[in-house]
């Protein structure tokens, strides 16, 4: 098993801001805070090579939950066990087995072109000379990134970006990607080029994926299995085909639409 | 092999790499620095006037002495950002999302970039001024060693300092008024503004118990071969205790920073 979760809850402390001056001054002397569940009380597991597509509308709790999972966030209930690790306790034994993308966040080095974040990437994973030189050669293949490769990551369209960001998460060959809105913004070649690469490495490497997105089309094109969160809570949980049978529609979109809007 | 891998020598070398590409910046730092040594030694010679002493110190160790700390001060410098700006615009995430030491990245980051202002800017600016002010040769070899291993100590206290208002930056996120009074109190107490020996009596005794002292001011009393024995080991065994103190206090907050972070998201 590489993920368990079990009984996860996460919840915030948001200050809570009144209105105007007189409100400022209250706020400022006395301030009041309001507790928000993000998560709450939880629990999957994910088996050693599959890909589970997390859905679920913005504010689910989606995003929470995949940075609980990959260490950066601490739980306030619950526990989560990544290949026989706490991720929020070894931090760095944790990060050296996964890889994370953030649609919304790069994590190259912004004035670097993306061949010298891939050499740093090497020495960091410590990746073996043999091991980087073929999976380069592979993303390359799939993602092109010949076309852009000394070109400075700030001079990159988001297209090009976006691949990049995935080629760097996959580097070190870990056990599990967290992917998050890897497809956000961008167009239809760039997502199809993307779906096809995430597809490929979880049939050739076995790589445990769980995939964050809001196109159905990611999901159907490259997972196996679905997870529906709304409001902190898990709606759903198994395959795409018995889930457009349970909301009884022909159309994945549609069966969505309908859970999210109180089919159920 | 282990020392090729290390990714903490590619930071430092990456930093380094860095400030070539900004030629201008440089040529100006080291303007800078030399006419801020100039200044300082006109006005100095104005105050000596016609005495070739004042408190029993001749005007040509006046002169050393701001050569060298100005010079030093311009070269071994810690960047007080570097960790608030991975706060304030979300990098930090993206790093703790490596198997790396953020930590052990900024030193690295700040040894790169002190060994090119080393090379480019300490010594061009240390042999424009030293041949135009007179800049007296150290009291010998041992000494000489002894105040660059005393320097590299003192920059250890800048850096120490520097890590305590970054690491402040999980609460502020703008770290900037910090930075400007910590380099007014470090500029004025560590005699890169004042020689300590024209300080009244009593500031100078105050400034004892300071780690201030011993940033430059004594590395360089050292390479004059005003110290004795005794005074030098005291100097190694003052900047040692504060190193620690900083460092350790520097960890606490960052520790509490950290938890602060992944607690509140980031």
């Amino acid at each position: 098993m590489s993920i368990i979760v079990e009984n996860l809850s996460k919840t915030f402390k948001i200050k809570e801001k009144q209105k105007g001056i007189g409100g400022a001054l209250k706020s400022l002397v006395a301030p009041k805070t309001k507790l928000i569940k993000a998560v709450e009380d939880i629990s999957f597991t994910i088996d050693d090579g599959q890909a589970v597509g997390f859905i679920g509308p913005n504010g689910a709790g989606k995003s929470t939950t995949v940075k609980m999972l990959s260490g950066i966030l601490y739980p306030s209930a619950g526990r989560i066990n990544v290949n026989g690790l706490v991720p929020y306790k070894n931090r760095i034994e944790h990060v050296k087995n996964i890889g994370v993308v953030f649609g919304q966040k790069s994590q190259l080095w912004w004035d670097l072109p993306i061949t010298d974040t891939f050499d740093l990437l090497k020495k960091i994973y410590k990746i073996p000379s043999d091991v980087y030189s073929r999976n380069l050669e592979l993303f390359n293949e799939i993602l092109g990134l010949h076309e852009f490769e000394t070109q400075q990551v700030r001079q990159l369209s988001l297209g090009q970006r976006m691949r990049a960001d995935i080629a760097a998460a996959f580097l070190h060959e870990p056990s599990i990607v967290f992917l998050d809105e890897p497809t956000i913004g961008l167009d239809v070649v760039a997502k199809e080029k993307i779906r096809l690469f995430i597809k490929e490495i979880n049939r050739v490497k076995k790589t445990t994926l769980l995939f964050t997105t809001h196109d159905m089309t990611d999901i159907e094109k490259t997972c196996q299995r679905i997870i529906v969160i709304d409001k902190g809570k898990i709606l759903y949980d198994g395959t795409i085909d018995s889930f457009k049978t349970k909301l009884n529609k022909d159309d994945f979109n549609e069966a969505v639409y309908e859970m999210f809007t109180g089919g159920i | 092999m282990v020392i090729k891998m290390n990714p903490y020598i590619e930071y430092g070398k990456k930093a380094f790499a860095k400030n070539l590409v900004y030629r201008s910046d440089y040529i100006i730092g080291v303007f800078n620095t030399v006419i801020m040594v100039f200044i300082q030694v006109a006005i100095w010679r104005a105050i000596y006037g016609s005495n070739t002493q004042i408190n029993g110190v001749p005007f040509s160790y006046v002169a050393t002495s701001f050569v060298l700390s100005i010079c030093f001060a311009a070269a071994l410098t810690a960047n007080d950002f570097v960790l608030a700006d991975k706060v304030l615009y979300g990098s930090i995430t993206t790093e703790l999302l490596k198997p790396i030491s953020i930590n052990l990245c900024i030193m690295a980051d700040t040894i790169g970039n002190n060994l090119f202002k080393l090379i480019m800017q300490f010594a061009p600016a240390v042999i424009i001024s030293g041949l135009f002010l007179g800049l007296l040769p150290p009291a010998s070899v041992l000494m000489l060693l002894l105040c660059v291993f005393s320097l590299i100590f003192g920059f250890l206290i800048v850096y120490y300092i520097s890590y305590i208002i970054q690491a402040c930056s999980f609460w502020f996120t703008n770290v900037w008024s910090l930075s400007v009074i910590k380099n007014s109190v470090i500029s004025i107490l560590s005699g890169t503004l004042i020689p300590l020996w024209f300080l009244p009596d009593w500031l100078a005794a105050a400034i004892k118990w300071t780690p201030f002292d011993v940033i430059y001011f004594a590395p360089i009393q050292i390479y004059l071969g005003q110290m004795n024995t005794q005074e030098i080991i005291f100097t190694f065994a003052k900047q040692i205790v504060w190193v620690l103190l900083f460092a350790v206090l520097g960890m606490f907050i960052y520790k509490k920073g950290i938890k602060k972070l992944c607690i509140a998201g980031g």
